[in-house]
Formats: structure tokens, sequence, C-alpha cells
């Protein structure tokens, strides 16, 4: 520890100092060092001189720690998908033959690696995982730092801590098939266009990651909607291409209900009710053992993390629940109308819509995200209930998508300023009432 | 009784607590006045290096307010005047003669307070050079004497970390306490308040003829007093309050009850890194190292004449300023740095913030540094600053309104009710070491010139 500490001060010789050799370039050179030794500088002549413990680098990586659980499925489910679809498409052990293997698999499984997809491991599934997920990390953080480290160099400041959870969100928000050209094209509109013009880390309007989510949602559709995307296979592989993995919130949304047809017309399915339609039981669905963006099918994860995000108190109580509360409300309250009994998702119960899509999420992770959401304590109430609310809309009323939460809580980012707006003219008012 | 209850808030439990002994100081080899320590004011010298000065005698006028005068404390000679940019008078150092010879200075005694004139109460006051003494809200600074306060507060508790206890610093005073108490009588026509700790028990503070009293619980900002005005009578846009602790107002009640300029003051000495942490009654302005075993601490403490949370750091050489009643001697701690400070557990380290492991074992005290802990970053608001407010006002929304430079905003969302020391913890807490306390004074430096 100590060789690391008297390499560090040799090292900052030449780039700390103004004039110094590599001076021109120290935001990245300090993200470095402070990345191994925290900051020695002291407190100002005048102003407090204790400091807390905490600064921006531990919240940042405390949100990170509440995400593993998240990222630890996708690597888990990715595999899983992959190969429940291998084994629907190809039959028991027809397509072992044919199986292209993946970098990873090459490495660790070798080059005539051919599972049998009815009879794979965890071992398969996790690699199979990591040989998707390892590459979308990886382009999320290179592409999205490198654009930071421009940007603080430019602006002569250190780096910002944002983009560490904003680059893990984005792996875990998009389809582990995703081409990465796209995604790096996402996290470079993202962090440049949503972030850095408005000033960087704590002066956005939208959140990062859902702006990157949302630019490859209009740019590239096909590659993020529909039913064919949510399951990874290997690149040039063509084995799954055309298996429909539907979401189980595209599935309802599509379902016709046995009760509305008065003839059953051939060649359709009709089912029972909006949740039989899903295909999946609510277990699974609370699991997260279903199609779906990488990081987000598994609700229990979610809460894994929601669960470490209150009890370090990083992340705020009170737009979870209100979101949960909101959802709730709005899914009674189109149920309670006649649409209610209509074809498609209408009938879906509320606890259904909790634990599926990227609700649960959305929520806990990027609906309280402290820049994009409202800052005092009634308007997170507000705002997590009307994210809440507002992905059920969409997710119920637009037929044209399936998941709302993305679109919700963009939508309510636009909102927060104006919601902390009034409350804060209610404290100018109760100020002038008390103050004359 | 009137109790009121501060739920937020946070005690920083720093370790180095004074003892409640009271002994008196050595005489200091050398004593300063510093008109740094009123900021806002144009002063101007009366003495030259090397003049000879009594106790009360003269040192320098605000060119503002041509009465208000700055008071040598000791009877010696001017051994240096300091100066700081662009010649601004810095501090003037005397060195202490062998006897004491009190000027004669301007003087009200306790049976004329009645019917002297405020006006006439003020210029002796100011011209006494104990003016000073009473600061005022809004703004937080040296009273504006046209102005007729609203009330006035007597300042009995001191919820800052270490910070002297005015039960322990005014003890003997009763006497003195009341006569100040008849001159603040005299200088409003509202009512004067006094507010001690609750479960507090004082001979000489409480039940001061003419105040009334008032006892707050709770944790820091408790004892500050922009939190009494808020608790107890929040002020009109165009009122004005003044404020001073118990032990001022004991100096001032001494000048009343003797004619002569009050000298000595009990000061607490405390901080891990403080030799012998307890009590001193110590001359003003007095070289610090009287107050640590005779010679400076070194480099690595960091000496703050006041405590922690709003004190300044002097220097081990430095003095005994003229708001201060507290020195506190902390680690220094620059260039300590910690390995991975940011991702280990911490179960050490003090914090607001459960994200920083230490509140699953929470130590009674902690023994801090001076280290900011973390670089300066843009405001991400994770609640730190509203979880240590009590008052009702958003921090956040203040400060961004004083970034924006826009004062009527600022002004509305309650620029006017605070003061550096009421978002001190806001700085603490914070996550993006964002010096809060110096953005609010921006705010209020604006409100002045812009009136």
């Amino acid at each position: 520890m100590k060789f690391l500490r008297t390499l560090v001060d040799k090292q900052r010789k030449l780039y700390h100092e103004p004039g110094s050799k590599l001076h021109k370039i120290w935001p990245l050179l300090d993200a470095a060092e402070t990345f191994l030794f925290a900051p020695g500088n002291t407190a100002p002549k005048k102003g407090p001189h204790v400091r807390d413990y905490i600064d921006l680098k531990r919240t940042m990586s405390t949100v990170i720690i509440a995400l593993i659980p998240c990222l630890l499925w996708s690597i888990f489910n990715t595999g899983h998908q992959h190969f429940a679809a291998l084994a629907a498409m190809a039959g028991n052990g027809a397509a072992a033959a044919d199986y292209s293997v993946g970098w990873l698999q090459m490495l660790l499984l070798g080059s005539d690696y051919a599972p049998n997809p009815a009879d794979v491991g965890l071992f398969d599934k996790v690699v199979f995982g990591l040989d998707q997920m390892i590459p979308i990390i990886f382009v999320s953080y290179f592409v999205g730092l490198n654009i930071e480290g421009i940007f603080a160099v430019i602006r002569k400041e250190e780096i910002s801590e944002g983009y560490l959870v904003s680059g893990m969100l984005i792996a875990l928000i998009v389809p582990a098939s995703i081409p990465l050209w796209q995604l790096a094209l996402a996290v470079a509109f993202a962090v440049i266009l949503c972030k850095e013009i408005f000033g960087g880390t704590g002066t956005n309007i939208f959140n990062i990651a859902l702006m990157a989510r949302a630019f490859l949602f209009f740019g590239y559709p096909a590659q993020i909607s529909g039913s064919e995307c949510w399951v990874s296979g290997n690149d040039h592989m063509g084995l799954i291409d055309g298996y429909s993995g539907a979401t189980p919130l595209a599935a309802a949304a599509s379902c016709k209900l046995e009760s509305n047809a008065i003839v059953q017309a051939e060649g359709v399915e009709y089912y029972a009710s909006a949740a039989e339609a899903v295909g999946y039981s609510w277990s699974e669905l609370f699991f997260g053992l279903i199609p779906g963006s990488a990081g987000e099918t598994s609700a229990f994860c979610v809460l894994l993390g929601a669960a470490f995000l209150l009890i370090t108190g990083i992340g705020n109580w009170r737009t979870m629940v209100g979101g949960v509360i909101g959802l709730f409300l709005t899914t009674w309250l189109i149920q309670a109308t006649p649409a209610g009994d209509a074809d498609g998702i209408f009938g879906l119960p509320a606890h259904w819509h909790l634990v599926a899509g990227g609700f649960m999420f959305g929520i806990v992770f990027m609906a309280t995200d402290p820049v994009t959401c409202p800052e005092t304590n009634r308007g997170k109430w507000i705002y997590g209930i009307l994210v809440g609310a507002l992905t059920i809309l969409v997710r119920v009323i637009n037929p044209a998508y399936p998941e709302g939460a993305m679109l919700a809580i963009l939508l309510m980012n636009a909102f927060a300023p104006t919601i902390d707006h009034f409350i804060v003219q209610g404290n100018k008012k109760r100020r002038k009432a008390r103050l004359g | 009784m009137n109790v009121h209850s501060i739920q937020k808030g946070f005690d920083i439990p720093i370790a180095g607590k004074a003892d409640t002994k009271v002994e008196s100081a050595p005489e200091p080899l050398l004593v300063a006045v510093a008109a740094t320590d009123f900021p806002g004011t144009k002063p101007k010298l009366l003495v030259k290096e090397g003049d000879a000065v009594r106790t009360g005698d003269p040192l320098f006028f605000d060119k503002k307010d041509r009465d208000t005068v700055y008071a040598s404390p000791v009877t010696g000679t001017v051994s240096k005047i300091v100066l700081g940019a662009r010649r601004a008078l810095h501090r003037v150092e005397i060195s202490p003669g062998a006897t004491e010879d009190y000027a004669d200075i301007a003087h009200v005694s306790r049976a004329k307070l009645g019917s002297t004139s405020r006006e006439d109460l003020v210029r002796a006051i100011k011209q006494a050079g104990l003016w000073p003494m009473i600061r005022q809200r809004p703004v937080g600074r040296t009273a504006n004497s046209d102005v007729t306060p609203s009330a006035i507060y007597v300042n009995g508790l001191d919820t800052e970390p270490l910070a002297a206890d005015p039960v322990v610093a005014c003890e003997g005073r009763r006497a003195d306490l009341e006569a100040g108490i008849e001159l603040l009588k005299a200088l409003t026509d509202g009512k004067v308040y006094v507010t001690l700790k609750q479960g507090a028990s004082s001979k000489d503070l409480e039940n001061l003829p003419g105040a009334e009293e008032h006892r707050f619980d709770g944790p820091h900002p408790a004892g500050l007093v922009g939190t009494h005005i808020q608790c107890i009578a929040p002020m009109h846009s165009s009122e004005t309050a003044w404020y001073l602790k118990a032990q001022e107002l004991a100096l001032l009640g001494e000048w009343v009850q003797s004619g002569r300029y009050p000298t000595h003051r009990v000061v607490a000495v405390a901080g891990s890194s403080a030799p012998n942490r307890h009590y001193y009654k110590v001359r003003q302005g007095a070289a610090l190292m009287t107050l640590t075993a005779g010679k400076p601490l070194g480099e690595e403490v960091r000496v703050i004449s006041g405590t922690v949370l709003s004190g300044e750091a002097v220097g081990g050489d430095g003095y005994l300023g003229f708001y201060a009643w507290t020195v506190t001697a902390i680690p220094d701690g620059k260039d300590e740095r910690d390995l991975f400070g940011w991702a280990l557990p911490q179960a050490g380290k003090l914090s607001t913030s459960r994200s920083v492991w230490s509140w699953l074992k929470p130590k009674n005290e902690y023994e801090l540094d001076a280290r900011m802990n973390g670089g300066p970053r843009s405001i991400v608001n994770i609640g730190a600053w509203e979880n240590v407010t009590p008052l009702d006002i958003h921090p956040t929304f203040l400060v961004r309104a004083i970034q924006a430079n826009d004062l009527e905003e600022a002004l509305e969302l309650g620029l006017l009710e605070v003061t550096e020391e009421d978002v001190a913890l806001c700085t603490f807490a914070d996550p993006c070491k964002i010096e809060v306390g110096e953005i609010i004074r921006k705010g209020l430096d604006l409100y002045e010139e812009e009136g």
C-alpha cells in the first residue's frame, strides 16, 4: 500500500501542477488517482472544518452495488432464454451441430462446443450470458466514460461519477441482442446531447440511461421492440431467427379473450384472461425467467437492490412507494370502467403489471435518479405516483407500445421542475403569510 | 415554560470535549485586534506602530459609522500593524506592558440606563468599543443602530460541536447579566428573549428579570439564533432582530457595572489535538499559544478560533477572534489519503449517510480531521441538506437562485432567514462538497449591495 502511495505521489508530479508535462489531461489522471486514494485536500480556512465521509463516488458506487443482483440475473437469464429458444426451435439435440460459438464460449469451451439445448447446465448459461453481457457493458462504459473524460478535460474539472451508474443501467435495460454499434451510438447520443451540453452530471433534465434507450427505441425499433429481439442468439447464427420470444406484456396486449368472442375465429388463440395470455406464471414473472431487456426481468433482484438503496438511504423511498401506488390505483381505475373487460391487456391484474416488464427496475433505479426527479419530498410523491399511472396508461391505452415505464419516466422527468415549482411556491406562500 | 423541540439536525460527535474546569490563562505575550473579524466595515487606523495604548483606547474606527470604535483589550505598545490586500487593515498587534491602565471610556451607569436617551446609549456603547458585540438578523453582521430591533435574542446555549457552554462561561456573572438585560431593554421596544438548553440549570442565566425565557431541545442547529427566531417570533420582512451570546451580554453588563472595557472572557479549549482541554479565562484577542501550553501547535494540527463548524483556521500562531468563545484544535490530515476510501465500508468513519457503514456500530465520538473526503461536484441532491435543516426553507433551491444571481427569487425563498452558520451542517453533510455557506454569504452580500 505504501508502495502504491509512493507511486501515485510520483506520478502526481507529472500532471498536478499547472505547467507540468501532462497537466492538460489532469482530469483523466486525477480520476485514476482518486479511484485509488481518496483526496487528501483539506477544508478551507473558513466554513466547516470537518466533513462527512460520503462523497459522490460513494453515492454512485452504492447504486452500482444495488445493481449487482440484476447484473448477475441478466447474465444467467440471457443464457437461460437463449438455450430455451434453441430447444424450442430446433427440437432435442438437433441443432447442436450447427451451433456457432461465441467469443467467450470459444475461449472457455473450445471452438467445437456444441451444446445440446435440452440438456445444458448453469455453466453453459452463464458462459453464454457473459459472452453477451461483457461486450455490452464494455461498450457502454468505454464510449460513455471516454466522452465524459473528453468533456472534463475541456472543462478543466474533475470527472463526475454520474456515468458509472448510467453505464451500468444502459447495459441492463437494452436487449442482450442489441447490435453493439447501435448501443455505442445511443450512448454517445445520450451522454453528449442529453447531458454534457446541459453542463454534465447534476444539470441534465432527462435520465441518461433512459435517453439512450429511447434513442434505440425510436431510432432502431426493430432491434428493441416487437417479439424477436428479446432472446439473444449468436451473431450470424440465424438459429433462433424468427423465434418469437414475446415479452409478457406484448403477449397480453395482443390477446383475445374467450368471453368477448361470439364466434371463435379459426387460427386465433383465445384466452380465459389476460394473465393466462402472458404465458408465464406470476412467480416466473416475479423471479424473472422471462424474455426481456437484459437486467430488468427479475422483480426479485430489483427488490434486493431496492432494499440496499433504502438501507443505505441513497434511493428515495417516496418515489418508489408513490410509483407502486400510482400503478395499482390506475390499473384498478381502468378495470372499474367497461374497458376493463375488453380484449388485450385491459384485464391484466395490477400485481401482474407490477412484476411484468421494466416498471420495477425503472421505479427503483431510474425514477429515483436524484438529478432528474423532483427535489422536494412532496414532489417525489407526486412524481412517483404519476410515473406509476403513466406506465399503466401507456401499456394499456396505447396499442403501439406494450411497455410504458421508459416513456412514463422520461415524460415525468420533463415535469419534475414543474412539480418542484409548485411545491416551492407553497413554501414561498407560507413565508409570505408568516412574515408579511 | 416555552419549550421548542428541534427534530432535524445533527450533533457531530467529534472527540475532544473540554472539561468544565475554568482556569486562568497566563497573560498573553501578544494580543491582536483583527479588523477582519468585522467584515463589511471600513476600518481607519487611530494608532501607529510604537504607540502606547491603555486598556479601552480606540485602535481603529469604522469609516461607515464613525462612532463605532474597536478598542484595545490590554495596556501596552502597538508592536505591529498588519495590512492585507490593497493596504486594508488586517490587524493591530499589541505587546502588553507590565501594568494595566484603564482608559476613561464612554459609560452609562446602571442607574442612568432608564433616563438616558436611546441615541446617547447607542453612542456610548459604540464609543466604548462594545457595539460589535451586538449583531443583527438578517445578514448576521454588526447591528445597524438606525433601526430599532423588533426583538433582541440572548443566546444561552451553543449546540455547535465542542462549543463552550454559556452556562459554564457565565458562571458567577449574575449581576453583569442582569445589568446587561437592563441595557438591552433600553435599546428595544420589543422583547428580550433568553434561550437556554432544555434541562440545563444555571443560577446565572435562568429567570433573568425583564427577559422572556425559551428552552430548546434537540440536535444542532437547535442552538443557533436563526433557529430561535423562526421558532419564537418569525420576523416580518421589514423587521430586524438583534442577537448576542450570553457571554457577550455578561461583558456588556460588566461595562455597565464598572465603566471599564471588559478585557477577559471564558473560552473553551477543545478538540483531540488540544493539549489541555478545559475552560480558560483569557484576555480578548490573546495569542492562541497562550492556551496551548505556551507554544504554537505544529502544521499537522489545525487550530481554529471558534468551532469546527463556524470558526476560522488561524494557525498555531494566530489570535483569539472577537467572536470566538471556543478554540478547537484537530488533526489537519492534509495529504493523508485512504486507499479505496469510496469503496470500502469504512465502519470507523463518521457520516450522516448510511452508505458509510459506521451506523451499524456507531462510536460515541470520532477523531475527525479537516479533510474534505471527496472532490467538488455540481449539486446532486440526495437529500443530504434537507435532512439536517429544520428551518422551513428549501436550501437547494435557495442556493440555485443565488448561483443564478436571482436575488428576488432568493429573497422569496428565505435568504434573509439564514446566514452561513445556519447552513454549516449542509456543507458538512454534502456528498458534492459544495461550500453552501459561502454561497449564502454571496447572496447576502448581493442583498446588501442592491439594498
